[in-house]
C-alpha cells in the first residue's frame, strides 16, 4: 500500500498496482523505494483525488501505455471518447479542469489525453461567442484590437 | 472563475492539437490569453498537420517547421475557405506554365509533346505532367505564400518511358506514406493509336519521392495487360497496395502489386442482384474492402473477397477472366429515389436516371457505415436544370434504401448551352465539380466553362433550408483540351489548353495553372 497526503491533508492508503497509473508516482515508488512515509500530493485536493482513484481503480491491471508518443503527432485525432470515459468526464466543469491539472501533475497520460479530448469536444464548432459563454470567458479586447483582428482574419472568416 | 483561462498554456497547447485549425481559431478570437496562446508557431503548425491530414493534402506541400506564422494559418485555415465562394464572379485564369507555341515534332503521325493528362498533387504545389515519351514533376512553389504567384516553377524530375513503350495515359497519384506518391502508368507501343488497347500495352505502378527533398522515381510493378474484347476505355486506380482495374466495364480486377495476389470478378452476373436492369455502369470505386459500382438505377456496393496468389504468366485482362476466388458477397444495393428523373419516351417501372446522369456521384466518406455522396443529375435536354442530390446510407444495412439528405436544382447556367461535367475534386467537406459549355452540338455556346461548388457537409441542421451550391463562372477563351485538375484548398487549377494558333489543335496547347 502506498500512502498519499492531499494537499487539504487527507490521508489515502491506495494499493500501489493502481497508483502506478501515474508516472509520477511510479518512478518516485522507483526512486525511493518502500517507504512508510506518505507521498504528499500539494496540487491535488482530496476531492480530486477521490476522482483520480476512480479512474486508477477502473483501468487497474490493465497495461501501461508503453510509448509517450502523443497520438495527436501520430495522426490519431479523432475525438472518439470510450463510452466509461464519457461517462467518467461527466462533471462539472470546475472538476473537468481540476482532474485535467491532477492528471498532468501526476502524469497519467491517458487521463490526461481524455481530459484534453473531453475539452476540445466541447469546444469543437462553436463560434467565439459560444466559447466565450460556455467557459465563462471575458471579452477582454478593446473594440480597437476587435476591428484589427476581424481585419486580420476577414479572408478567413467563414460561415 | 473561468477554469480554462487559468489552464497552462502548455494544456492550452494540447486542447488545441486536438482541434481543426478552424476551431483554433474561433477560439484564438475569445479573449486575449487565449489569442496569445494561439499566436505561437507551434499551435498552427500542429494545426496545419491536422488539415493536411483531414484534407487528404500531401504534406510535403508546406515546409512547415520554416514558415511564417501567418502564411501558416492561411495554409492551416485554407479548406474552410471555399465555402465562402459566392455565385456569380467571373474569374479569370493565372499565368500560364508552359505555352507550346511551335508545333512539335511529328513522329509516326503522333505530336510526342502532346500533352495528354495534368494532375495538380493535393495540396497544390506539385504537378505532374504526361507526354508520350515520359511524365515530368514540377514543383510549381509553395501555396498560400503572402505574395501568392506561380513565379519560377521547375521541374524536379522526369521518368521516361521503357523501351519500346510510349505512355498513353497515367492515373490520380495518391499518397504512400507522408512524403511519397504513387500512380499507375499506361505504356502502349508507340505505333499504337492512342486510345487503343493493345495486347503489348502495361500497367506501370510509379512511386515518387520522397518529396520534398528528394525526388526519386521507382518502378514498383509492371504487368501486361493483354487483350481486351470490347474496346472501352480501361479504368484503373490505385488504392495502397491495390490497383483496381475495370475492362470492358463488366470485368473487375483487385491485383496487389507488392505480394502478387489478386480477385477478380464479373460485374453483370445476376447473383449480385442486378436483376437485368440495373443498366450501364457509370461509375465505380473502392472504399477499404468495399467495392462500390454506380450504374443507371442504383448503387451497388460488394464485399471485395479474399485475394488469392497470382499466375504471373498471365495478362491483366485474362487474370479478370479467370477468377480464383469466391465471387465478392453483396454488402448493400440501394436503388435510386423514386422522385429522380426517369427516362424519356420509356415507360419503365424502375425509376432511373438512364441517360440523364452524365456525373452521377461525388462520393465523400465511408466512416463506418455511412456513405455519403452526391449525385449531380445533368438532363439531357437544354431546358432542364442540373439537379444535386445529396444522399446518404448505411452500408451496414442490407438493401438499405438511400435517404435523400437534401435536394437542390441549380438554375440553367446559360440559355441555350448544354454543359458537360468534365472533372471534379474534393475538397474537406465539399466538391468541385466542372463543366465545360458542349460545343460540339453548339458551337456559338458560351465558352466559357462552369465550376460548381457543393454545400458543405457539415452543416448544422438549421443550415439545411440553405443547402446551396454555388456556381461561378470562369472566363477564358481558351478550350479546355484536358484537365483540369483542381484542388480547391490551394484555390489552383491545372488544365491543358488549346491555342487557337493553330490548325492542329492536339499540338499547339499549353499547361495552365490558376487560381479559380
Amino acid at each position: 500500500m502506498v500512502l498519499l497526503l492531499t494537499s487539504d491533508n487527507e490521508m489515502f492508503s491506495v494499493a500501489e498496482d493502481v497508483i502506478k497509473r501515474s508516472a509520477y508516482i511510479k518512478n518516485m515508488l522507483e526512486d525511493v523505494g518502500e517507504s512508510d512515509l506518505p507521498i504528499p500530493l500539494p496540487n491535488v485536493e482530496s476531492n480530486v483525488l477521490v476522482k483520480i482513484l476512480e479512474y486508477c481503480e477502473h483501468y487497474r491491471g490493465e497495461p501501461l501505455p508503453a510509448s509517450d508518443v502523443d497520438p495527436a503527432e501520430i495522426g490519431d485525432r479523432s475525438l472518439d471518447i470510450a463510452d466509461w470515459d464519457q461517462k467518467y468526464m461527466a462533471v462539472d466543469q470546475e472538476m473537468l479542469f481540476e482532474i485535467i491539472l491532477a492528471a498532468n501533475y501526476l502524469d497519467i497520460k491517458s487521463l490526461l489525453d481524455v481530459g484534453c479530448k473531453t475539452v476540445a469536444k466541447m469546444m469543437k464548432g462553436k463560434s467565439s461567442e459560444e466559447i466565450r459563454t460556455l467557459f465563462n470567458i471575458a471579452n477582454d479586447f478593446t473594440p480597437e484590437e476587435e476591428a484589427q483582428i476581424r481585419k486580420e482574419n476577414a479572408w478567413a472568416e467563414c460561415r | 472563475m473561468a477554469p480554462l483561462t487559468d489552464t497552462p498554456v502548455e494544456l492550452l497547447f494540447k486542447i488545441a492539437a486536438d482541434l481543426d485549425a478552424i476551431d483554433v481559431f474561433r477560439l484564438s478570437q475569445a479573449c486575449k490569453l487565449l489569442h496569445e496562446m494561439a499566436s505561437q508557431h507551434q499551435v498552427w503548425a500542429t494545426a496545419l498537420r491536422g488539415t493536411c491530414r483531414s484534407s487528404q493534402i500531401f504534406e510535403p506541400t508546406y515546409p512547415i517547421d520554416s514558415m511564417e506564422l501567418p502564411h501558416l494559418r492561411r495554409a492551416a485555415l485554407a479548406p474552410w475557405r471555399p465555402v465562402n465562394i459566392l455565385p456569380g464572379p467571373e474569374i479569370r485564369p493565372g499565368s500560364a506554365l508552359r505555352n507550346d507555341t511551335i508545333l512539335p515534332q511529328i513522329i509516326s503521325g503522333h505530336c510526342v509533346a502532346m500533352v495528354l493528362r495534368v494532375h495538380l498533387i493535393p495540396g497544390g504545389r506539385y504537378l505532374i505532367e504526361l507526354v508520350r515519351r515520359c511524365f515530368q514533376i514540377w514543383d510549381l512553389g509553395v501555396p498560400w505564400t503572402l505574395e501568392n504567384d506561380l513565379s519560377s516553377p521547375v521541374v524536379i524530375c522526369t521518368q521516361n518511358a521503357d523501351t519500346g513503350l510510349a505512355f498513353n495515359d497515367i492515373s490520380k497519384p495518391v499518397r504512400s506514406g507522408t512524403d511519397t506518391l504513387r500512380m499507375i502508368a499506361h505504356g502502349v507501343p508507340p505505333s499504337v493509336s492512342l486510345g487503343d488497347n493493345d495486347s503489348a500495352s502495361f500497367l506501370q505502378i510509379y512511386e515518387i519521392g520522397p518529396l520534398p527533398k528528394d525526388c526519386r522515381i521507382r518502378l514498383l510493378a509492371k504487368h501486361r495487360v493483354g487483350d481486351l474484347v470490347i474496346p472501352k476505355p480501361m479504368r484503373y486506380w490505385l488504392s495502397g497496395d491495390r490497383v483496381y482495374f475495370v475492362c470492358d466495364d463488366t470485368h473487375v480486377l483487385v491485383w496487389d502489386y507488392i505480394r502478387s495476389l489478386y480477385a477478380s470478378w464479373n460485374l453483370v452476373p445476376s447473383s449480385l442482384t442486378w436483376e437485368g436492369e440495373a443498366g450501364e455502369l457509370k461509375q465505380c470505386t473502392s472504399v477499404g474492402d468495399i467495392f462500390i459500382v454506380w450504374t443507371e438505377t442504383r448503387v451497388v456496393a460488394l464485399n471485395i473477397p479474399q485475394l488469392c496468389d497470382m499466375n504471373p504468366s498471365l495478362s491483366l485482362s485474362e487474370l479478370s477472366r479467370h477468377p480464383v476466388n469466391p465471387p465478392p458477397t453483396l454488402n448493400s444495393t440501394f436503388r435510386y429515389p423514386s422522385d429522380t428523373p426517369r427516362t424519356r419516351g420509356h415507360d419503365r417501372t424502375s425509376p432511373s436516371f438512364a441517360s440523364h446522369v452524365l456525373i452521377p456521384s461525388i462520393w465523400y466518406q465511408l466512416q463506418g457505415s455511412s456513405l455519403i455522396f452526391d449525385l449531380v443529375i445533368r438532363p439531357r435536354l437544354d431546358s432542364e436544370n442540373i439537379k444535386l442530390t445529396r444522399l446518404h446510407c448505411d452500408v451496414s444495412r442490407p438493401r438499405a434504401m438511400l435517404q435523400i439528405i437534401q435536394n437542390k436544382t441549380i438554375p440553367r447556367f446559360s440559355e441555350g448551352t448544354a454543359y458537360l461535367p468534365l472533372s471534379y475534386e474534393l475538397s474537406l467537406n465539399h466538391a468541385v465539380v466542372i463543366f465545360l459549355p458542349d460545343r460540339d452540338h453548339n458551337f456559338y455556346a458560351s465558352p466559357y466553362p462552369i465550376i460548381l461548388t457543393t454545400p458543405p457537409l457539415d452543416m448544422k441542421d438549421a443550415d439545411k433550408t440553405q443547402f446551396d451550391a454555388s456556381v461561378t463562372r470562369i472566363k477564358t477563351r481558351l478550350f479546355w483540351r484536358r484537365g483540369p485538375d483542381i484542388c480547391p484548398t490551394s484555390g489552383r487549377a491545372a488544365y491543358v489548353c488549346d491555342l487557337m494558333v493553330s490548325k492542329h489543335p492536339d499540338c499547339a496547347h499549353s499547361i495552365h495553372v490558376g487560381y479559380p
